[in-house]
């Protein structure tokens, strides 16, 4: 049916097809270890990998971030991330519960913030002003945005910020905080972690119990390396680094 | 002994096909008005097209045979077609556009050789853009003879040639056929052409052959009453050349038209006028200079429509003239059957076909 | 970022040898042969192009995690993924331009050829391809470059896992959301001048083919 020419050409399609998938297999070469960690808690793992490594301890993972639900979505449709660690226990519980996670254990607390990029100083009651845009992160995938979202309605804000749509729902922590610092809200309600890394403007603590941050291996795509960094980061030697983001190590085991 | 034997047919919408050729080592013409199928039977020829129905053959191999499914593909015909475009390779110089069909480690050298024989020598490198329109026409005609094909088809070769080009390729071209003894048919809606060049004519109207030819009984009066009758096209007339007061005339029964013909034609002749040729005049505005010499009266016997054009009968003189225009042409005359029109043929239009051994003008 | 540039730099590698054979292949196909089901086959190749990448991602997504050798080869999420994500928005384009090319060369050429003896690959190689190349370089170009800065397909099939399929876009993005602005200009200046100087080289080669019909 196919003339000379175009059996020829399908065959060189299908070589050439065969010939890239199995070369890029080959280009990726050296292959990290990767821990997929909360939004809240990108910098503060930036730090402890390169420590973990500094100090010989072992080789410091590639950090991929993103809300805690987000991860853990992709953890169950196969990314290679070994170790998770979630900002509340919502996510590693669920995992854990599939079947995806082991070694599941709490490792810090991270308190809930309220900031602003203005020099003035900034309390619960400045949230009421009228007429504020307050960002949050997506609350069905990160729970500092489920935190915030509690708290809103707790206040009696939450009704009045949905129905005059002042309220931004960004997809994690780190672009609510973008959000708020480039002014597309004025206010950002992140966690302490950030508004440390920002290091401009003002915040407010909200006076909501902090999140447990909790964290466990992945099944399956672990590694020895991963072990060690996953004790490392639950150890007195790390606390420093957690304190220094704001975060309140828990030592368990 | 016949190198081609061809006849088939194809139906395309409102159109019917029906060829029958001969061909030995001479050279043919295939005539005919526009739309008669000419370009269609060389593509078919050629296997760039495919009949409906029929059988080719070609120096005893059959290119194709309906009855038995066989059907050679053009690459492998060994028929050689110069279109009427040209298509010259762009791309490619004319050595290179000659030596693309040639086979064997000679080519370049074989290509040369015939670059040289149409007169071409030095220009080896030129692109086709950089060449005038007479010498892409040498090119093509090289280009398809190089590989030494089995028949040789030219579409038009000559229609965007004017006079002298045309006799000169006219002459190329009877040269190099009979040279390479290649059978040669070419398609021209041009008498001039076929009475210069060929030795045989197929006649084809309307997408049948109706009749073949010997281009030397072309002469014979009878011959081409029946010829003209079964055409049914263009304007022919028997006459006689005489010259008065310097200038030329062509003189019938019933009339006479001045003529732009050589000298020495004068003499017994006939003379044939396309259809597009015979132009109307409107009563009332100046006649361009060219057309004064032979304004006629006459009455037009019938009007026909046909695919946007329009076929005119006019009676005048003693003669049928035809005329044909685009529909879209005189409208204001408001030309109908029985009327009374004036009409004019300009001097140089009026081909002259003198009895005198095929030389035309 | 010189991890990403360097993903990104194996991604072009791979992917603008695919595009030239794939694109030439498919694009000859739909210029100069007929068959049944064509019109479908037309529809689907330029589907990509109307479809927002995040769209044409997670249709690939849900299809590519329901064939079970694609979960076991663990390719989501992998280089392999990036690697190949951004030909589905690319690959169009690259079809487009071949097939508009080889349209635009007179048949009667093709025809002339065929009667000095070519077959249909000698004609493609001697005469359809070398008349369109120009245009065939051009598409190349453009979707070279769309393949570079692809990313929504990419961060949809492969993630955007640094080291591993972070590419330049995606690095952009990792670090405009961590507010680390300086690195993130920096790769985008990287991939504005790439883009101008693509546009550059596609402008030249228009110029040329302009001149030479």
């Amino acid at each position: 049916m196919l003339s000379g020419i175009k059996k020829s050409f399908l065959i060189a399609l299908g070589v050439a097809i065969l010939v890239s998938f199995m070369a890029s297999f080959a280009f990726a070469a050296s292959e990290k270890d990767v821990v997929a960690v909360a939004a809240s808690i990108h910098e503060c793992t930036n730090e402890l990998a390169y420590q973990f490594e500094k100090q010989g301890l072992g080789k410091a993972p590639e950090v991929v971030s993103g809300a805690s639900g987000k991860l853990a979505s992709q953890i169950m449709a196969g990314a290679p991330f070994g170790l998770f660690l979630s900002a509340s226990p919502e996510w590693t519980k669920k995992l854990e519960d599939e079947g995806y996670l082991y070694d599941v254990y709490p490792m810090a607390t991270a308190p809930v913030v309220a900031w602003w990029q203005k020099d003035e100083p900034i309390t619960t009651d400045t949230l009421k002003n009228k007429g504020l845009h307050i960002a949050i992160a997506d609350p069905a995938s990160a729970p500092f945005g489920k935190a915030a979202v509690e708290y809103l309605k707790s206040i009696g804000l939450y009704d009045s910020l949905m129905k005059e749509k002042r309220l931004i729902i960004m997809g994690s922590v780190e672009q609510a905080a973008l959000a708020a610092k480039s002014g597309g809200a004025d206010i950002g309600i992140f966690s302490l972690s950030i508004a440390k890394k920002l290091n401009a403007g003002n915040y407010v603590i909200l006076p909501i119990d902090p999140l447990e941050n909790s964290g466990g291996l992945v099944k399956g795509k672990d590694s020895e390396n991963l072990k060690k960094f996953w004790n490392y980061i639950r150890s007195e030697t790390a606390d420093e680094i957690w304190k220094k983001w704001g975060f309140e190590p828990v030592h368990s085991k | 002994m016949n190198c081609l034997e061809a006849r088939f047919s194809k139906n395309l919408s409102g159109f019917s096909l029906n060829v029958s050729i001969e061909l030995g080592e001479e050279i043919a013409a295939l005539f005919g008005p526009s739309g008669a199928g000419k370009s269609l039977t060389l593509r078919i020829l050629a296997g760039l097209d495919r009949p409906k129905e029929g059988k080719i053959v070609l120096n005893g191999r059959v290119l194709y045979d309906s009855a038995s499914s066989v059907f050679v593909k053009a690459c492998q015909r060994r028929v050689g077609l110069v279109f009427q475009e040209l298509a010259l390779f762009p791309h490619m110089t004319a050595l290179e556009n000659v030596a693309y069909g040639i086979k064997g480690p000679n080519k370049w050298e074989i290509a040369k050789q015939w670059l040289d024989k149409v007169k071409l020598e030095g220009l080896y490198d030129r692109m086709p853009n950089q060449l005038s329109g007479g010498q892409r026409q040498r090119v093509a005609l090289a280009r398809a003879l190089a590989p030494k094909p089995d028949l040789l088809l030219l579409d038009e070769p000559f229609s965007a040639l004017d006079g002298p080009m045309r006799r000169a390729l006219r002459r190329e071209l009877k040269r190099l056929s009979l040279e390479s003894r290649t059978p040669t048919l070419y398609v021209t809606h041009d008498i001039e052409d076929v009475c210069s060049l060929a030795s045989k004519v197929f006649l084809i109207r309307d997408g049948t052959t109706l009749a073949t030819i010997d281009v030397s009984k072309l002469w014979n009066p009878d011959t081409q009453e029946s010829i003209w009758h079964s055409l049914g096209w263009g304007t022919l007339i028997r006459g006689k050349i005489t010259e008065e007061d310097g200038n030329l005339y062509f003189k019938w029964d019933k009339g006479r038209l001045k003529v732009s013909c050589s000298r020495n034609l004068v003499g017994e002749a006939s003379v044939f006028i396309h259809p597009n040729h015979v132009k109307l005049l409107y009563p009332d505005v100046p006649v361009a200079p060219e057309l004064e010499a032979n304004i006629m009266e006459g009455k037009v016997i019938e009007k026909i429509a046909i695919n946007g054009s329009v076929r005119l009968y006019i009676k005048s003189s003693g003669i049928e003239w035809h005329a044909e225009y685009p529909g879209d042409s005189y409208l204001t005359l408001e030309i109908k059957d029985g009327q009374d029109v004036l009409f004019s043929i300009e001097p140089s239009k009026i081909s002259v076909l003198s009895p005198c051994d095929n030389s035309v003008n | 970022m010189t991890s990403s540039l360097i993903i990104s730099l194996k991604v072009l590698a791979i992917d603008v040898p695919l595009l030239l054979i794939i694109g030439v292949t498919l694009g000859w196909i739909l210029a100069k042969t007929e068959f049944r089901g064509k019109d479908l086959v037309d529809v689907l190749v330029i589907l990509p192009i109307a479809l927002p990448p995040s769209v044409l991602g997670l249709y690939l997504l849900m299809t590519l995690s329901h064939i079970p050798f694609v979960r076991e080869a663990e390719i989501l999420f992998s280089f392999p993924a990036a690697a190949l994500a951004p030909l589905f928005p690319s690959l169009p384009i690259m079809i487009q331009a071949a097939r508009s090319g080889f349209s635009s060369v007179d048949r009667q050429l093709e025809q002339a050829a065929r009667t000095l003896g070519d077959s249909e690959f000698k004609i493609f190689w001697r005469i359809t391809f070398p008349l369109s190349r120009l245009s065939i370089m051009a598409g190349l170009a453009l979707a070279s470059m769309r393949a570079l800065g692809d990313f929504g397909v990419t961060l949809m099939i492969a993630g955007n896992i640094p080291g591993r399929t972070q590419t330049l876009p995606l690095f952009i993005y990792s670090n405009v959301e961590a507010m680390n602005f300086f690195e993130a200009n920096i790769a985008a200046l990287l991939l504005t001048a790439v883009g101008i100087i693509s546009l550059l080289v596609v402008k030249k080669l228009e110029g040329k083919r302009i001149e030479l019909s």
